[in-house]
């Protein structure tokens, strides 16, 4: 529907030289492709509201596993707080966390499957960056996913303990954060999808980094439990900024550095940006189009 | 006899067809020992932390997830279509074994391999020799206990496939109940009590696949394992009857299809 409306605003411009000359360029005009790219990803997952629902029993499932573990763990430790947190902010801290993990789309398949597929050379002659159109169907996809999950996550959490306080400062704080790392999450698939032009199948390297994300980002436990040099390790690699950073920011951040948290993404993004923009271009290179 | 050469003939066949790929082969089974690898570290760290946890600690966890992280490879590595059959019914892509002589099902079953679950078959049995350090009495028994453990396994996902039959595509439903038994299969078993301690042990049963059989390794006792058998066998017996139910409600997709 929305492509034969631009295809009749087209023809609209076409026919009248006026509208042509005021066709947004530069900056506007990919803010709006890409703009309705997103807005596309985004109506699209509007279509698979089952999925959501199947994505909340297992959300459901698994909270009221780690419930369980949890209130054994404190009622053993006979204490108030672990890692700074009550058994309540922990198992929102687990809500937030699990609604990161969960929310994330299968990047890496696509961008697999393009490569091998050779789909990739009809994408590349588009006027669209190959990149940038993935980041926007990825954040549309990302977005729904990230809010149905996370309510569902909240209301789930806000069941099973109750409410904890939480503050506008923190959640504000924890929206830039997850931004952040949405962007560097969003490399590192789009990243392993490309490693099809080499390997023969990348999805055993996607699964391997999901699980150090889950393990070492601080999915299933909080950093700060990670004992003695290994949790300073953990602490100081850059997965924590994918999942723990944020989630501990939501639910409330004494004694944790926002300005270092941000500080630590941002090299990471720029990082990330570099490898995989030499993997793209590395990548690019070893298309070969033959016939039409 | 028979037909457990036919289940043996499969399984060779799928496996050369997957090592016709052999790096995506190896690549994907590592990835499945990684992935059990990183539970296993999950509970390390959690135990170095927290000592003991409703009289669990790290070697009982370490015995619970060697179970059933072998099982489970052996239940999707021999019988992988019971991983999502349901998807098939829906599609009407079932002609195909209908109208060959061998049992429907476990045509069905024993057609498809799941490569990454031979990372959990040689985990379960890696973590087995390395942390529980075993005598060769345990290993029997391990190997013994495992035998219901697949077939409740295979049985339960049968069951939840052959939900396609009645309310069209479940497969979304289907992988949220194999997952249920999954999570359960892998949590201590102390964690849970009450109502939900009954559901482990019959809608769900996490307690029959994993628990149950982690516990004999512990306290062997015959009488147990002979009613673990028993209702092995009820569970399978169900199941086809289930499926076979089920299959009277099929209709076909017409598909034209060739397979090599």
């Amino acid at each position: 529907m929305s492509a034969a409306t631009e295809i009749v605003l087209e023809r609209g411009e076409r026919s009248s030289a006026p509208s042509a000359l005021r066709r947004p360029r530069g900056a506007a005009a990919a803010l709006a492709k890409y703009g309705a790219v997103f807005e596309t990803s985004l109506r699209n997952q509007l279509a698979y509201a089952g999925e959501a629902a199947v994505r909340g029993i297992f959300l459901a499932l698994i909270l009221f596993v780690f419930l369980q573990l949890w209130r054994a763990t404190y009622a053993a430790e006979q204490t108030a707080r672990i890692a700074g947190l009550t058994m309540a902010q922990m198992i929102w801290y687990l809500a937030v966390t699990e609604s990161i993990i969960i929310s994330r789309p299968s990047l890496n398949s696509v961008v697999d499957n393009d490569v091998r597929t050779g789909d990739i050379a009809y994408t590349l002659i588009r006027p669209l960056g190959y990149a940038a159109y993935h980041l926007a169907n990825y954040l549309g996809e990302r977005v729904f996913r990230f809010v149905t999950t996370l309510a569902i996550g909240c209301a789930l959490a806000l069941l099973y303990v109750g409410p904890v306080p939480l503050s506008a400062a923190n959640a504000v704080a924890a929206l830039l954060t997850l931004a952040l790392a949405v962007l560097v999450d969003f490399l590192l698939s789009f990243g392993i999808g490309l490693l099809a032009f080499w390997m023969e199948d990348t999805s055993s390297v996607f699964l391997i980094y999901s699980r150090v994300l889950m393990l070492l980002g601080g999915m299933m436990l909080p950093l700060d439990v990670f004992p003695g040099t290994f949790g300073r390790i953990v602490r100081a690699l850059p997965f924590g900024g994918l999942v723990y950073g944020p989630a501990r920011v939501a639910i409330g951040a004494e004694g944790f550095s926002i300005a270092g948290l941000l500080a630590q993404q941002i090299v990471t993004l720029g990082a990330c940006a570099f490898l995989v923009g030499a993997i793209y271009r590395a990548g690019i290179r070893r298309v070969n189009v033959n016939g039409g | 006899m028979q037909l457990l050469r036919f289940v043996l003939y499969y399984v060779r066949a799928n496996f050369q067809v997957a090592l016709e790929y052999r790096a995506s082969f190896w690549a994907r089974v590592f990835g499945m020992f990684l992935n059990d690898v990183m539970w296993i570290a999950f509970w390390g760290i959690f135990f170095s932390r927290f000592r003991v946890v409703r009289g669990y600690g790290f070697p009982e966890i370490v015995t619970l997830w060697s179970f059933a992280a072998f099982s489970f490879g052996i239940a999707t590595g021999v019988f992988g279509g019971c991983w999502r059959f349901a998807r098939q019914i829906a599609n009407g892509e079932v002609d195909f074994y209908l109208v060959l002589p061998k049992p429907v099902l476990l045509h069905l079953l024993v057609s498809t391999m799941m490569v990454m679950a031979w990372g959990d078959v040689l985990f379960g049995i890696a973590v087995f020799l390395l942390f529980v350090h075993p005598s060769a009495i345990q290993i029997g028994g391990f190997l013994l206990l495992s035998v219901p453990s697949v077939a409740i396994f295979v049985a339960y996902a049968v069951i939840a496939n052959s939900l396609s039959f009645w309310l069209g595509n479940s497969d979304g439903l289907t992988q949220q109940a194999l997952g249920a038994l999954l999570i359960f299969a892998t949590y201590p078993s102390a964690l849970f009590g009450g109502v939900t301690r009954v559901v482990l042990y019959s809608v769900i049963p996490a307690g029959l696949v994993a628990y149950l059989p982690v516990t004999l390794l512990r306290h062997w006792s015959w009488p147990l394992v002979a009613a673990l058998y028993g209702a092995a066998t009820l569970a399978l017996v169900v199941a086809t009857g289930v499926f076979y139910t089920g299959l009277r409600r099929y209709e076909s997709g017409n598909l034209m299809a060739m397979r090599a």
